[in-house]
């Protein structure tokens, strides 16, 4: 795609995002999405529902979004999607709303596209080094399911699906003939996966209780509401994705930016699997579906596929295919318990692992570009959050003190 | 007695920061986020604390779906300091479900339950 043409990608989706929200028919934020049905009722305002869902979302914005578009280029979809749900829920006109979110749709574009343009021009010392951010996270991936497992089964659990994970890792190391780009820690993520899936799995009930009524209608009227807005938003997600452009959350931005694509795919899989459960319930008592679908696999659709055309063909259909098997997927849910609660505990993981992996690869990248300052700014950043009750989202603090670091670099090369 | 049901995302960590902030009249206990939003609707829990990773998706959603948004409150979100006396607002506007950020988990959830314990029954 050239840049046109993700310019338009970045505006249209911004546009489209603000107008889904502005009907009250689907929401990014899972937060947002439960008061949904009071805001379509007119018993919440537009006016109070827009503010709530800025103070929910303004610090993944700057502190789970921002940090990740500077140091990857890649623009995550928090940055993407947040401000134009909380601009189209103001219930202005259509056309403003459409306005107000493409114009946020294409700052997002000047974001990735300054710092691409800016990229070239830092000191050797910062872009040699950016990426050893990831470095850690990358070759640690195989710990989600081994840490979900941990979460949800205890020590015993985890042992088991570790030796799974690690033979496979070790195993794949020495083919060096996996598809595409996955590395062999990309491959092992996949298989702990599947294990603690299956895993969960056999506690089936064999007579569930049945899916109310209320929510089968509730999940089959979104094909007439959502649907229509989301099957271009599916499209441009998933051309955006393949163009290396967008990225579901910091770790899949980190992968896709650093070259990573197939193991970015797979952490967008364990990913959705891990909301899977959670969207397609408050989407029954909501009467609304979530804008991107489960995060992230409508993007790994898109990262896996050869060209824009077949990635928007791709996110079209997963998010479609989602939608309509809504009813299904919930009725999956009640006969298979235990699939919720692992969804918890899969998504903790990748909370804890992401969190202190991007610190520690953060720390390495700070020492790399500026040693005598690097790791005592990634440190010293790390010793004052926690000391003020975390004001940055914990995922940020090793990024931001990674572009405090750059930034002090790049004068002093210039002043040189 | 008063009881409050943990849930969510490191509910066993909260539960164990929630007994340490409780008084002689709270009990705690955990449970999925459904079973404890139903609790709290059929009286068997007073108050309830969800806990995700924004403090009000999956904290919240059946909470909210169970007991309306009126009663049920994000008072810790990612990316921003508690603000204890937002508790106390909530617990005065009758709000029963907390939505907690994990990020804020143990200063937030031991406030709350502070909070709840300190209340005149």
């Amino acid at each position: 795609m050239n840049n046109y043409a993700v310019a338009a990608g970045f505006v249209a989706l911004g546009s489209l995002t603000s107008l889904v929200a502005r009907s009250g028919a689907s929401a990014y934020h899972d937060g947002v999405r439960p008061l949904l049905p009071e805001y379509r009722s007119g018993e919440l305002s537009g006016q109070e529902l827009s503010r709530q869902a800025w103070s929910l979302s303004a610090g993944w914005i700057t502190w789970f979004a921002l940090p990740f578009t500077l140091v990857t280029r890649v623009a995550t979809s928090h940055l993407v999607f947040l401000l134009p749900e909380v601009l189209g829920l103001r219930r202005s006109s259509r056309t403003m709303a459409a306005l107000a979110g493409g114009v946020w749709g294409f700052a997002v574009f000047l974001l990735v596209a300054g710092m691409r343009a800016l990229f070239p021009v830092l000191p050797p010392a910062v872009t040699e080094n950016i990426d050893t951010i990831a470095q850690p996270l990358r070759h640690a991936l195989y710990l989600f399911p081994i840490v979900a497992a941990f979460f949800q089964w205890g020590l015993r659990a985890a042992a088991g699906v570790a030796v799974v994970t690690l033979a496979t890792v070790v195993g794949a190391g020495r083919l060096h003939a996996l598809p595409g780009g996955l590395s062999s820690e990309g491959l092992g993520l996949l298989v702990g996966t599947v294990v603690i899936i299956a895993a969960a799995m056999r506690h089936r009930r064999a007579d569930p209780p049945p899916v109310p009524p209320l929510f089968d209608t509730n999940l089959r009227g979104l094909r007439r509401t959502a649907l229509p807005l989301l099957v271009p938003i599916g499209a441009l997600c998933g051309a955006l994705a393949q163009a290396g452009a967008l990225a579901g959350d910091p770790a899949a931005a980190l992968l896709l930016g650093s070259g990573h694509r197939w193991d970015a795919a797979v952490v967008g899989l364990f990913s959705a699997a891990a909301f899977a459960p959670m969207v397609s319930r408050s989407a029954a008592t909501s009467a609304s579906y979530s804008t991107q679908g489960y995060p992230d696999w409508v993007l790994s659709a898109g990262m896996l596929s050869g060209s824009p055309v077949i990635g928007a063909a791709a996110g079209m259909g997963t998010l479609t295919a989602e939608l309509l098997a809504a009813p299904r997927v919930l009725a999956a849910l009640n006969r298979y318990p235990a699939l919720a609660e692992l969804g918890s505990s899969m998504r903790q993981a990748m909370t804890v692992v992401i969190d202190l992996a991007v610190l520690v690869g953060s720390a390495a990248a700070a020492t790399a570009i500026r040693p005598e300052i690097g790791a005592a700014v990634v440190v010293g950043l790390f010793v004052w959050n926690e000391a003020t009750q975390r004001r940055l989202m914990p995922v940020a603090v090793g990024p931001v003190g990674v572009i405090v670091t750059a930034l002090v670099a790049a004068l002093a090369s210039v002043g040189r | 007695m008063t009881t409050v049901v943990v849930t969510g995302l490191a509910r066993d960590r909260a539960a164990a920061v929630a007994q340490g902030a409780a008084g002689p009249h709270v009990t705690v206990t955990t449970s999925s986020d459904y079973d404890g939003a139903v609790a709290l609707q059929a009286g068997e829990a007073d108050y309830y604390i969800g806990i995700c990773q924004s403090g009000a998706g999956g904290a919240l959603a059946f909470a909210i779906g169970l007991v309306g948004s009126k009663r049920a409150r994000t008072v810790a979100r990612a990316g921003r300091p508690l603000d204890e006396q937002e508790v106390e607002t909530a617990l005065a506007d009758g709000v029963v479900a907390f939505g907690v950020a994990l990020d804020q988990v143990d200063t937030a959830v031991a406030a709350i339950v502070r909070a709840i314990g300190d209340r005149p029954r």
